[in-house]
């Protein structure tokens, strides 16, 4: 099983083959010295959902905390995390990592004129970059951890596609946006589900079930595997040490939920609802940890090509988000991605 | 709630079994408003028969964890210790030592290995933490809370500020309750609102008609039957509404007869 380095093929070949030879994570290592203390990626599915905005926003308020920061623009091919930070598209991004015109992604790493903040910029300035290999991935995954930073935050892009997924399960803390509207919820809900079955999938603990894990990825399966309760079941009757493990797994996928653009409190008790409703369809243990205000002020700094925070500094906004990363300091900070 | 075989009442609200009355009122809220037929949460994910199971194993369980004489039947019967536990737990020394309860060990199992500690049962376990302040509020209950408990009251403009350390809608009435002298209507319906209970769910636990709770809370005595009647009505409300009876129908009382002569004179 070579790694497929094929780029336009991939991810067509690692949907329908039984093997996992698309898994980046058993090939990578953690490193013995790394600085980092968390990585935090903000997914969740749909475009607009205000992930940049959030990404942007919560790399701001971390460096503010005197925390040395890296926001890493994972959006393959439609990159603007540096638009919402305020700083021109760099001259060295992702791309010149991925065909190897820069070896060292620390070379990648652009300071942003904001104290303790640098970016590395998404891919533009390559067609097709977006469809990077595992191979690709990999090399980048196996070496983001060795940068100089105390955080680095990912803003993905949207859709569910093998590598945001897997830029989402590499982090230690995953964000997922959403906005108070249904197409929103349905896309996070499948963005949720594409992480969820994915992170059992590719789970070394779970190889002797990967099985019934794949039959339940495809919604008309023979087995009648309509949902995680369905497939907690089944393999509950091949034994119940699997079961165990599978109840484990799962316990072990713990996104944290922000409801953005809430105008109402019965825009911010949708995050309640979803949270409620993901636990039991999913058994996962999802934390809200916070809204957004709906702010017209977003759009005039986004116009003027500015961060948020430092245009607007003292709106409702820029306290909900600040809120929401001491909050998730104080009560996640210790979470670690245990894949490796 | 997909990992149990056997789900209980509190799994169901996604509360713990030693969640204060306040907490699992305002879980049976959420709950309720998540599977209700409009709620978006659902969309795409749960379908409406789903909703509708769940929505009725939800009010099934707030019948029981609601009322404190079925919540501590319930309790007995399924080995649950809620609060007396958590104390052991704290106070537990470090050592290899396991806290067993005779009352959750099935007759047959030995009782754990010579080191554990033994505890009695707690059949005669009375909720202590109704008159705690618990730090909860009525309807904005912030996200960020694990626990819903560690909410704090909503207000848009918030600085940073964590969740906890704050007095609460809650504890900021539990002190007005335990100063409260005259017991008016008017205060019966300011903790009746703090707590999120409706004048229908009033009527419909105790069978007092709308009305009469309505007057009861105007002081409007005119429109209230005898005394006798009455007594009863305010003694039911205000267990209702988890106030002490002893305190709040002899004061109500003494001024609904009053007024009752006054008018006569």
């Amino acid at each position: 099983m070579a790694l497929n380095s094929n780029a336009e093929t991939s991810n067509i070949n690692a949907r329908d083959s039984g093997q996992i030879d698309d898994n980046p994570f058993h090939s990578i290592s953690f490193p013995v010295a790394s600085r980092i203390k968390q990585v935090w990626s903000v997914g969740g599915g749909k475009g607009g959902i205000g992930k940049s905005l959030i990404a942007s926003s919560a790399a701001i308020a971390l460096s503010r905390m005197g925390q040395k920061v890296i926001a890493i623009d994972l959006d393959l091919g439609g990159a603007n995390l540096h638009t919402s930070l305020g700083v021109d598209l760099p001259k060295q991004s992702l791309s010149d990592f991925f065909t190897q015109r820069v070896s060292n992604l620390e070379d990648c790493v652009t300071p942003t004129g904001i104290p303790n903040l640098s970016i590395i910029s998404g891919a533009q300035d390559a067609v097709g970059i977006a469809n990077i290999s595992t191979a690709q991935k990999t090399r980048l995954l196996q070496t983001l951890r060795e940068l100089d930073a105390d955080y680095l935050i990912f803003d993905l892009g949207a859709g569910t596609s093998h590598n945001t997924i897997d830029f989402f399960l590499y982090s230690d803390l995953g964000l997922i946006a959403l906005l108070p509207e249904p197409t929103s919820i349905e896309n996070a809900y499948r963005f949720i589900k594409s992480a969820y079955y994915r992170r059992l999938r590719i789970s070394t603990h779970l190889a002797e079930i990967r099985q019934p894990i794949e039959m339940a990825m495809d919604a008309k399966n023979s087995l009648g595997i309509r949902s995680p309760a369905d497939l907690f079941r089944e393999v509950n009757k091949i034994s119940a040490e699997a079961g165990m493990r599978l109840k484990e797994e799962i316990e072990k996928f713990q996104p944290k939920l922000i409801v953005n653009q809430a105008r109402t409190q019965t825009d911010i008790d949708i995050g309640f609802s979803v949270k409620s409703v993901c636990k039991n369809y999913f058994g996962v243990e999802m934390d809200y940890v916070g809204y957004l205000d709906y702010d017209s002020a977003v759009w005039q700094a986004v116009r003027r090509k500015r961060p948020l925070m430092l245009e607007f500094p003292n709106s409702r906004l820029v306290s909900n988000v600040e809120r929401i990363v001491h909050y998730l300091i104080k009560r996640h900070g210790n979470q670690r991605n245990d894949f490796f | 709630m997909i990992l149990h075989d056997h789900s209980t009442y509190y799994d169901i609200l996604e509360v713990s079994p030693d969640a204060s009355p306040q907490e699992i009122r305002n879980a049976y809220l959420r709950a309720k408003a998540a599977y209700a037929k409009d709620s978006p949460a659902l969309y795409s994910l749960v379908t409406e028969k789903e909703a509708e199971v769940k929505l009725k194993s939800v009010e099934e369980a707030y019948h029981v964890l609601s009322n404190p004489e079925k919540r501590r039947e319930y309790d007995r019967h399924h080995g649950l210790l809620s609060a007396d536990e958590d104390f052991f737990n704290r106070n537990r020394p470090a050592s290899h030592q396991k806290i067993v309860s005779i009352d959750r060990v099935p007759p047959m199992k030995p009782l754990g290995t010579e080191n554990d500690i033994l505890v009695p049962p707690t059949t005669d376990f009375t909720p202590t933490h109704t008159a705690t302040p618990q730090p909860t509020q009525q309807q904005h209950i912030e996200p960020m809370a694990a626990a819903p408990a560690a909410a704090a009251p909503h207000t848009l403009a918030t600085p940073p500020a964590f969740t906890g350390d704050r007095p609460t809608v809650e504890q900021i009435l539990a002190a007005e309750i335990a100063e409260e002298k005259e017991w008016k209507g008017a205060f019966l319906r300011k903790v009746r609102l703090a707590r999120n209970i409706s004048i229908e769910e009033i009527s419909e636990s105790t069978k007092i008609t709308k009305t009469y709770i309505a007057a009861i809370e105007e002081d409007n005595f005119a429109k209230l039957p005898a005394p006798v009647f009455l007594r009863g009505f305010v003694t039911q409300i205000a267990r209702t509404l988890r106030l002490p009876g002893d305190k709040v129908t002899p004061a109500y009382m003494a001024r609904a007869i009053l007024s009752r002569t006054a008018g006569k004179t």
